[in-house]
C-alpha cells in the first residue's frame, strides 16, 4: 500500500472509529435515551428495577384520572391478559390517543414507591388500528 | 367490485411473472419476440392494477363495507377525500398502491427504451417482473385489499390523525421516492448482469434517481410537518423507526446521487455506486418491512400484519442476491484512474459518502438495537433519541461544512 492510499484508509478509519467512539459515549450517558423495553410483568419481575425502562401495556379500563388542568395524569397499565399491573404517573403534553384500552408505552423509571414515573407517553388508539388478525401476527416473526 | 378486484389481481400477477420469465428466456433463447412480450406484460400488469385501484377506489366511494378495507378505513360520514385517501390506510391498500406505483413506473421505462438500451432491458424488465410479483403474490395471497366480511351498514372510519390533508399527499409522495429507487437498482443489476457496467446504466436512470430522491426527501419533509401538528407523534423529528426507516434511503440515495458523478467523470468508484444502489434499494423495502412488519414498535405504525416474513425473505433474497452478483462482477468494475490527493473533488465526494452512509450506518444500527440486544442478550434495550441526536448532529453539521466548501475545491 502506497502512501497516498495509506491516507485515505487513515481518513476512512478515522472517521468510522470517531463515529463508533461517539456511540459508545452516547449510550453511557445516564437518561441518554438508553431504555429497556419490556412488558408490565417482565418489569414486575425484576423486583426493584434500577435505570430508565420502557414499559408496553393497556391502559386499565376506568384508570384515568387526570390532574392539573389536564396536564398530569396518574393511570394504570395492565399487560394484554390483565394479569400484572403498574401504577403510573405522568406530567406532560397527554395524546388525544390516550383513552381507556389504549396500547401505550411508558418511558421512566420507577419511584421508590412503587409508581413508575413517566416522562415520556406514547399511545395507539385500540379501535383504530388493526387489532384481531395483528394481536396474533405479531409473534409470527 | 370484490371479484374484479380479485381477478385483475390474479391476473396481473400472472403477466408479472410472465414478464420475470419471458425476459429471462429471452436472454438464453434466441427466440425473437419473447423480449417484447415480456414488456407486454409489464403494461399490461399495469393496466390490470389500475382496474384492481379502481375497483378498490369504487368500493369506497360507494360504501361498499362489505369489503373490509373499506369497513375498517371509510364510513358513511366520511368526507370524499379521505374515502379516497383511505385506499392506503391499511397494510393491503398500501402494498396495492406499491404495486400501482411500481407498474406505472416500469412500464414508463419500457416505453421509454423502446429503442434504447436493448442489451440491458431484459434483465431491467426482468429485475423490475420480480419485485412486481413479489408485491402482487403479497396482495393476492397475504394481505388482499379485496378481502370480504359480513354485510356491515356502515365502517370503523379512518383513524382520527390520520384525517388531515397530509393523508392525502404524504403517503403516496413517500411512495414515490421508495419505489422509484427500483428503477435505478433494476438498471443496476440488468448492468452487472449482462457485465455492460459502462456509465450507461447510471446515465439513462440519472433522472429517476433525481425524481424518486426528490419525493422522498419531500415526503419525509411532509411527514414531519404531520408529525408536528398531530399531537403524540413526537414533534418534528423523534427518531422514530418508522421515520428512520425512510431517512435511511434517502441518505445511501444522497451518497448515490454524488458519487455517480465521480464515476460519470473519471470511472472511478464503481463497485461503491453499485453497492449504494443495491444498499438504497434494499433499505426501502427494508424500510416498507420494518413499519408494516411490527417488529419494532412506533407510534406510527398504522397496521402490523403476518407480511413479515415474506418481507424478511424477499429482502434477504434482494440483498444477498445482489451482493453475490456484485462478487462475481468484481472484474469488470476495476477504477480507471485514481484518488489525486485529499482535497481533490473525487476525495471531498468520497468523504461526503462515507458520512452520510457512515450516519446511515448509525441509524440503522441504533434503529434495530432492540432486536439486536434481544438476539444477544435477552433483553430488549431501545435507543431514545438523545443518542440519535448526539451522534448525529455533528455529522451532520460536517456535513453542512461540506456543502459549503464542495463548490470552492471543484
Amino acid at each position: 500500500m502506497d502512501g497516498r492510499r495509506l491516507k485515505f484508509v487513515l481518513i476512512a478509519l478515522g472517521i468510522a472509529a470517531t463515529m463508533a467512539f461517539m456511540l459508545v459515549v452516547a449510550t453511557q450517558k445516564p437518561d441518554g435515551g438508553f431504555a429497556y423495553y419490556v412488558t408490565v410483568r417482565e418489569f414486575r419481575d425484576h423486583g426493584q428495577p434500577v435505570g430508565h425502562f420502557r414499559v408496553n401495556g393497556k391502559v386499565a379500563r376506568g384508570s384515568i384520572d387526570r390532574r392539573d388542568n389536564g396536564s398530569r395524569v396518574l393511570f394504570t397499565i395492565a399487560d394484554a391478559d390483565g394479569g400484572a399491573t403498574l401504577p403510573v404517573d405522568f406530567s406532560g403534553i397527554i395524546p388525544d390517543t390516550f383513552v381507556d384500552e389504549a396500547d401505550v408505552v411508558v418511558e421512566g423509571r420507577a419511584r421508590p414507591d412503587g409508581v413508575f414515573e413517566a416522562t415520556k407517553l406514547m399511545a395507539k388508539c385500540p379501535s383504530k388500528y388493526e387489532s384481531k388478525t395483528t394481536t396474533t401476527a405479531k409473534t409470527g416473526l | 367490485m370484490s371479484t374484479i378486484g380479485h381477478f385483475a389481481l390474479f391476473l396481473a400477477l400472472s403477466c408479472a411473472g410472465w414478464a420475470a420469465v419471458a425476459s429471462w428466456l429471452s436472454t438464453v433463447s434466441r427466440a425473437k419476440g419473447l423480449q417484447r412480450s415480456a414488456e407486454r406484460g409489464l403494461v399490461a400488469a399495469f393496466a390490470l392494477v389500475v382496474l384492481a385501484v379502481v375497483a378498490l377506489e369504487t368500493g369506497f366511494v360507494r360504501n361498499d363495507f362489505s369489503l373490509d378495507a373499506v369497513y375498517h378505513y371509510s364510513s358513511v360520514s366520511q368526507p370524499l377525500p379521505y374515502k379516497i385517501g383511505a385506499l392506503w390506510g391499511g397494510q393491503a391498500g398500501s402494498l396495492l398502491l406499491w404495486a400501482f406505483i411500481l407498474s406505472g413506473m416500469s412500464t414508463l421505462v419500457v416505453a421509454t427504451n423502446r429503442a434504447k438500451n436493448r442489451a440491458l432491458m431484459p434483465w431491467v424488465v426482468n429485475v423490475l417482473g420480480v419485485v412486481l410479483t413479489f408485491f402482487l403474490i403479497l396482495t393476492n395471497f397475504i394481505a388482499s385489499p379485496f378481502a370480504t366480511g359480513p354485510l356491515r351498514a356502515d365502517g370503523v372510519g379512518l383513524n382520527p390523525q390520520l384525517k388531515n390533508y397530509w393523508m392525502m399527499i404524504h403517503p403516496p409522495t413517500l411512495y414515490l421516492g421508495y419505489v422509484g429507487f427500483t428503477i435505478p437498482f433494476a438498471f443496476g443489476i440488468a448492468a452487472l448482469v449482462s457485465r455492460r457496467t459502462s456509465d450507461v446504466w447510471f446515465r439513462t436512470t440519472r433522472r429517476w434517481t433525481i425524481f424518486a430522491w426528490f419525493f422522498l426527501g419531500t415526503g419525509i419533509l411532509m411527514g414531519s410537518y404531520w408529525a408536528y401538528i398531530e399531537l403524540g407523534w413526537g414533534g418534528y423529528w423523534a427518531w422514530d423507526p418508522v421515520e428512520n426507516a425512510s431517512l435511511m434511503p434517502w441518505l445511501t440515495g444522497t451518497a448515490f446521487l454524488h458519487s455517480v458523478m465521480i464515476q460519470e467523470k473519471k470511472g472511478m468508484m464503481k463497485v461503491w455506486n453499485m453497492t449504494l444502489v443495491i444498499l438504497t434499494f434494499c433499505l426501502a423495502i427494508f424500510g416498507t418491512f420494518l413499519t408494516r412488519s411490527g417488529i419494532i414498535s412506533s407510534v406510527h405504525s398504522f397496521a402490523t400484519s403476518d407480511i413479515g416474513p415474506a418481507f424478511a425473505w424477499f429482502l434477504a433474497f434482494a440483498f444477498f442476491g445482489s451482493l453475490v452478483m456484485l462478487v462475481l462482477r468484481l472484474d469488470d468494475l476495476k477504477s480507471e484512474a485514481r484518488m489525486e490527493s485529499v482535497l481533490s473533488r473525487e476525495a471531498s465526494f468520497l468523504f461526503n459518502n462515507m458520512m452520510l452512509v457512515g450516519i446511515a450506518a448509525t441509524v440503522l444500527l441504533l434503529t434495530t438495537f432492540p432486536l439486536i440486544s434481544e438476539a444477544a442478550t435477552g433483553r430488549k434495550v431501545t435507543m431514545g433519541p438523545p443518542i440519535f441526536n448526539l451522534v448525529n448532529i455533528p455529522w451532520a453539521l460536517i456535513l453542512l461544512f461540506l456543502i459549503g466548501v464542495g463548490p470552492l475545491i471543484v
